[in-house]
């Protein structure tokens, strides 16, 4: 579904991302991890179209993404960066609704209100649709554009099938049970047919979702594979540089809660 | 604007109209009709006021809407004089003027994604009226043969081409690698203004010609000395800015996220910016030919737009316009009124009421509420 051949981009003499292949099919879950500056958010950029690769190419679903106008792009994949900014406070509902205006689509009223008040549902902030975005809490602005993702998403899905979903660090700002509810979002979009693309940091949520692990390091990839493939003691110690057992037990006395074992019960 | 004490009213409007919780069109529109009502009565004022004693009510006798029987012929002619051929190209001037500030404050705010951005504070207007002054002062001998072919249009074009070169050169010094600087923007704003103001100045005080002497006009702004002629030169640099901009405003909404976020939602991103500074260009740079330097209604005017629609372009640009001839209108009629029969400059009256609102403005951001 979505395809980078040979990417590259190099910024004052130094490689980001060196000659990268990397192939996201349809259905699936992909996690991008690594270390800080590793390149994940710039290989992300190159495949969202945000950023021109000074070498290689990207496609989407055998279109190449540099030949595309803004607005057919916009219908095939959606991005949710790592924080996004806000000029001037609109309120949640009209955040999301930004989501489906894609300049020359055709949507009615009640088409669009629909589509908004489900993704507000997705990301639970159904009953903070009026607030406006300075009222809002860090992890609560987060999930708004994250509504706004989705929508766009789903807009574009109509009539074309479902597109690319690019999220860049979604959890960040997220407690526990939110973070599930976001990762559950782009999961139900790959399970419906959609490609989802993820950056994360967070190797235990990642194993819970992802269907593939893509670790990037020094601008390449280093490893691509199963999550129980590619989360190693080796890989751990020469990609995050930390001596690591994986799938150990901490000794008795030191707590730990893995969100592989989770379940979101109801709020309250 | 910000903050808990908006939130229930945003609720309450968008519940009452039917729509769910946080939809604030309803109060666009309405807000829209109140702007459209607003302009009619304020221009309805304007036309009644003036140092002579026309009232309102000899308006249809001079359209020859009804009969004129027990009129005195001197008495039609000189109504007709003051009302269609002094006061009603006022009110259309201050119209056109008015709502082409207003509407050029609320693109160029969107566009830098800052409320502080203005046309006359940044220096798009100071850039124009200096092209305009360059032109009617070196019209007649250096620049000859650039400005002769261009007759009466020479003037509003000069200033078109000075307001976009100000907005152009802003817009790149201040948005560089993607993200727009608003320190490096405003202080650049405030350089460029400045030193338009000053050769401004230089140009005028060098000229020998005499229409130039008024540097009041070019600094304090006027809508006096309104005639169909000026109207005919400024509307369709007015008229540019508004087939352009119904097509930028949805664009405008995702560019408040930023310019990689507007690109992701499928916006023309280099298209818009350009489109946007095009009609803010032709719309100030129309005014600053016509009626000079006046400050304060493109900040003040969208920012009480905003706090009553929202930021979403598709209402702030039309209440924008409206609110702006509006609020010019007024102005206009107090500047003629305080000191009759003499005219205060109507820069004196917007300053006066602008100058304390966008302090209130900086010092309310500065709380960290903006």
């Amino acid at each position: 579904m979505l395809r980078g051949e040979n990417l590259m981009v190099a910024r004052g003499g130094r490689r980001l991302v060196d000659d990268v292949t990397v192939a996201f099919p349809a259905g699936e879950f992909a996690v991008l991890v690594g270390p800080n500056g590793a390149g994940k958010s710039t290989l992300l950029k190159l495949l969202s179209g945000e950023m021109r690769p000074d070498g290689g190419r990207v496609l989407i679903g055998g279109e190449a993404l540099a030949a595309m106008k803004p607005a057919a792009l916009a219908l095939r994949r959606a991005v949710l960066p790592q924080a996004s900014a806000l000029a001037f406070p609109f309120t949640v509902r009209e955040i999301a609704a930004l989501g489906v205006t894609i300049p020359g689509l055709a949507l009615s009223r009640a088409e669009a209100a629909a589509i908004v008040d489900r993704a507000l549902a997705a990301v639970d902030l159904t009953d903070r649709a009026d607030r406006l975005h300075d009222a809002l809490s860090g992890g609560e602005r987060q999930r708004a554009h994250l509504a706004r993702v989705l929508a766009q998403l789903w807009v574009g899905a109509i009539g074309r099938g479902p597109g690319v979903l690019m999220l860049d660090e979604p959890t960040a700002a997220q407690d526990l049970s939110h973070q599930l509810a976001v990762l559950d979002a782009a999961r139900d979009h790959a399970r419906a047919g959609g490609a989802a693309i993820v950056v994360l940091h967070d190797l235990n949520l990642a194993a819970r979702y992802a269907d593939r692990f893509v670790v990037v390091h020094e601008g390449r990839v280093a490893a691509d594979g199963a999550p129980a493939a590619v989360v190693t003691r080796r890989l751990l110690a020469e990609v995050f540089s930390v001596a690591l057992p994986p799938n150990e037990v901490p000794p008795a006395g030191v707590p730990f809660a893995l969100p592989q074992l989770a379940d979101r019960l109801p709020a309250g | 604007m910000s903050g808990a004490a908006a939130l229930p009213a945003a609720g309450r409007a968008g519940r009452m109209a039917g729509l769910p919780a946080g939809d604030r069109s309803a109060r666009g529109r309405l807000a829209i009709a109140a702007a459209v009502v607003a302009l009619v009565l304020a221009a309805a004022l304007s036309l009644a006021v003036g140092a002579t004693g026309v009232s309102l009510g000899a308006l249809p006798r001079a359209l020859g809407l009804v009969g004129t029987d027990g009129v005195d012929a001197a008495t039609l002619a000189r109504e007709r004089l003051i009302l269609l051929d002094i006061r009603l190209p006022r009110v259309a001037l201050a119209i056109l003027v008015g709502g082409g500030l207003a509407v050029s404050g609320a693109v160029m705010q969107g566009l830098f994604r800052n409320p502080l951005a203005d046309p006359g504070i940044i220096g798009v207007s100071s850039g124009a009226a200096l092209a305009a002054v360059t032109v009617i002062a070196l019209g007649g001998g250096v620049l000859a043969p650039f400005v002769a072919p261009l007759g009466r249009a020479a003037v509003p074009v000069a200033a078109f081409v000075g307001g976009l070169a100000a907005t152009a050169f802003l817009y790149r010094l201040g948005t560089r690698t993607g993200t727009t600087s608003i320190a490096t923007l405003l202080l650049a704003g405030i350089a460029v203004d400045a030193a338009a103001r000053a050769l401004t100045g230089l140009v005028i005080f060098s000229a020998d010609d005499q229409a130039l002497r008024d540097l009041t006009f070019w600094t304090l702004g006027s809508l006096g000395g309104a005639s169909w002629a000026k109207i005919a030169a400024a509307a369709p640099f007015v008229l540019i800015a508004a087939v352009v901009l119904p097509f930028v405003a949805r664009a405008l909404n995702a560019l408040l996220l930023g310019e990689a976020e507007a690109h992701h939602l499928g916006v023309p991103v280099e298209t818009a910016k350009r489109l946007s500074m095009l009609a803010v260009a032709a719309a100030v740079s129309a005014a600053v030919a016509v009626a000079g330097v006046i400050g304060f209604v493109g900040i003040v005017v969208p920012h009480l737009v905003r706090l009553v629609t929202g930021p979403d372009h598709r209402f702030v640009l039309p209440a924008s316009a409206l609110l702006g001839a509006t609020l010019t209108l007024v102005a206009d009629a107090v500047a003629r009124v305080v000191v009759a029969p003499a005219e205060l400059p109507i820069g004196i009256v917007t300053a006066a009421i602008g100058a304390p609102f966008f302090l209130w403005l900086l010092l309310r951001r500065r709380a960290g509420t903006g």
